[in-house]
């Protein structure tokens, strides 16, 4: 199923698909990881749509909100 | 030669600087305009010193901002460069290396954290690697100094590597990626790990509820163990140090000049009832030794080794990511609390931190708000020592009045500046124990540097005072703007005066209050005019530097306007 990172649950793993935005964007993305094809676990949400914490490889980012809403991902064919 | 270390942030590049000029016969530090590096000659081998440079962290060579910007302008320049790697992130750190290579500049790797690897199930094939990339790799744990020595050594093996044939301008994020996809399926082995203590606090403290009341605790338990420290140090060390050894000297000495007079006005001060009272006597040898030392110093030593606590164990970050949707609203985003917490030691280093937000806007802001509502450490020790004795409610009272002047200029500040706060987008270390002895080395400087900084500032200000006293210029000044200070904040006409010699510092300022007989109330509301109003010097040339003149200017009228409306409110409602 293709979602939003937003819209993951804790600690569900997903696949990233596509980054909608400009390059400006997807290369400030690519500079902690976050690229096509990378896997990721969402770790932690915070309220008042402050950022989500996710997890790539051993690496814990924290992510903006409206930034996170931007990255698409694929959950299923992951455990 | 110039040798660089370079890499992404918070991979230990300047741990790996310490640690290498550790060697070192000559150290200097260079503020640049924009960015801080420090560079240090090192000598590796007996005949040979090279300049070693601790450039910036970054994580592209693309440059996107200042950083970044200064990180490639160094690198034209180097001979050498030590490319820096968590080695438990190798995937990420990679991609800086990569474009490193397509620089063509000899190149070490050196994978620090080494020791970690273990503990997280992460195997990696140093010989490998450095077949692969056809560059020394140097596995090294910089915080116990393991594999210093190997690193130093292999600096002369540095070579140029093939693996990137294609110039920078040409790379294409996709091309690195498999490239660096080859090296990590040959190269590292991740074995799947339990989570582990560190794991388990690390989900609980960014956890957006529980989070919040780990993040209570943990400040509340800091401000509780800086006092606990502080007082210790104060009541069992500095006060009977200077009670019980330097009082019958002095009280000698004041005798000696006749208990009166000029030399006795600027070396001792004014005696109460009989006595040398060394935070109202106000002389060179009394008040002059006595605030730095004995009445700040304890505080500044248990403030800095809490914060570098917090700073080394990877807590900061997380609180950023906590406070982040509440900063929001404020125009700021979470990162901001770092140079808001730092402040609270001294201000200076909590403006300079300001370079870690993006925007001028938010440099503005937030440097403002330090400088209005957040007291140094120095002013924080003084509002401990005098409204402590009258109950801790008074104390808790100038930190909530502050708090809450804090909220409501960055709530105005916010609609007037408007602008579009970047989101944040950081990397949360993980949890580390921090090291006792990196501790206690920046713990060192800190707390030298305080003493150099403040005793001749203090001492010479002590001494301009007593000067300016006997001239009368005060009560010029004094008459001047009693009408403001008497009628609208209900102060002692005098109280001006510590207010403007808060200029230079905000511990004597505060001794000065004392001098002036005052009720609890009027003590009260001066502190938190003084705490409110001038920046100490140290803290306007840093916001002169930092924000230009327009800029710093605009800062100080809003911080004035503050001071005496808040003043003149508290004068009201008390």
């Amino acid at each position: 199923m293709v979602k939003r990172i937003t819209e993951l649950r804790s600690k569900e793993f997903a696949k990233v698909i596509s980054i909608e935005g400009g390059e400006n964007f997807k290369e400030k993305l690519n500079t902690l990881g976050i690229r096509k094809n990378i896997k990721i676990k969402k770790v932690s949400d915070s309220f008042l749509r402050g950022p989500i914490v996710i997890k790539i490889n051993l690496m814990e980012i924290a992510i903006g909100w409206r930034m996170a809403d931007k990255v698409l991902v694929q959950t299923d064919s992951l455990k | 030669m110039k040798v660089l270390l370079m890499g992404n942030p918070n991979v230990g590049k300047s741990v790996i600087f310490n640690r290498l000029s550790g060697l070192n016969v000559v150290s200097s530090n260079y503020a640049g305009t924009t960015i801080n590096f420090s560079k240090t000659f090192v000598s590796l081998t007996k005949d040979k010193k090279v300049e070693l440079i601790d450039v910036p962290g970054t994580y592209t060579l693309k440059p996107t901002n200042e950083a970044e910007k200064v990180a490639v302008e160094i690198l034209k320049e180097g001979d050498v460069v030590l490319n820096v790697i968590d080695a438990t992130n190798l995937e990420r750190n990679l991609f800086l290396t990569m474009q490193l290579i397509s620089f063509k500049k000899p190149l070490v790797v050196v994978l620090n954290m080494w020791d970690e690897t273990k503990h997280k199930g992460i195997d990696i094939d140093v010989k490998k690697i450095s077949d692969i990339l056809g560059v020394p790799v140097i596995p090294i744990c910089a915080l116990s100094g393991e594999g210093i020595k190997k690193l130093s050594l292999a600096i002369k093996d540095a070579a140029i590597s093939s693996y990137i044939g294609e110039s920078f301008k040409k790379l294409d994020n996709l091309f690195i990626w498999r490239k660096i996809g080859k090296i990590i399926s040959d190269a590292q082995k991740l074995h799947y790990r339990h989570h582990n203590l560190w794991q388990r606090i690390s989900d609980f403290s960014i956890h957006p509820i529980w989070g919040l009341f780990f993040a209570f605790f943990a400040l509340y338990g800091s401000f509780k163990i800086i006092r606990f420290i502080g007082e210790g140090l104060i009541g069992y060390i500095f006060d009977p140090f200077f009670q019980n050894i330097l009082t019958p000297l002095l009280m000698k000495l004041s005798t000696l000049l006749g208990s009166g007079g000029f030399l006795h006005q600027i070396l001792i001060g004014k005696l109460i009832d009989g006595q040398i009272d060394y935070f109202q006597s106000f002389g060179v040898l009394t008040s002059g030794f006595y605030v730095p030392i004995a009445a700040v110093l304890p505080y500044v030593i248990s403030f800095y080794f809490i914060l570098s606590v917090l700073e080394d164990s990877g807590y900061l970050p997380r609180l950023a990511v906590l406070v982040d949707s509440i900063f929001h609203k404020l125009g700021l985003h979470g990162y901001a609390i770092i140079p808001t917490l730092l402040g609270f030691g001294c201000n200076v280093p909590g403006i300079l931190a300001t370079r870690i937000l993006e925007d001028k806007r938010q440099r503005f802001v937030v440097s403002t708000l330090i400088s209005i509502a957040v007291p140094c450490v120095a002013m924080q020790a003084m509002i401990l020592n005098v409204l402590g004795k009258y109950g801790f409610k008074y104390v808790i009272s100038v930190y909530g009045v502050l708090f809450i002047v804090w909220i409501a200029i960055g709530l105005i500040l916010s609609k007037f500046k408007k602008g579009d706060t970047p989101e944040l987008f950081i990397e949360i270390p993980p949890y580390r124990f921090p090291s006792f002895k990196v501790l206690s080395k920046k713990l060192y400087f800190r707390v030298k540097g305080f003493l150099l900084e403040a005793l001749p500032i203090v001492l010479g200000g002590i001494l301009v005072v007593n000067l300016l006293y006997t001239l009368n210029i005060f009560q010029y000044i004094a008459d001047f703007t009693a009408p403001v200070i008497t009628i609208l904040m209900g102060l002692p006409k005098n109280a001006v005066i510590a207010i403007i010699m808060g200029f230079l510092r905000k511990d004597i300022a505060m001794g000065m209050l004392l001098t002036n007989p005052m009720t609890l109330k009027q003590l009260f509301i001066s502190t938190i005019v003084l705490s409110m109003t001038f920046p100490c010097i140290a803290t306007f040339v840093v916001l002169w530097k930092e924000l230009g003149w327009k800029k710093t200017l605009y800062s100080i009228l809003i911080m004035s306007l503050t001071a005496i409306f808040v003043g003149s409110i508290l004068h009201l409602i008390l």
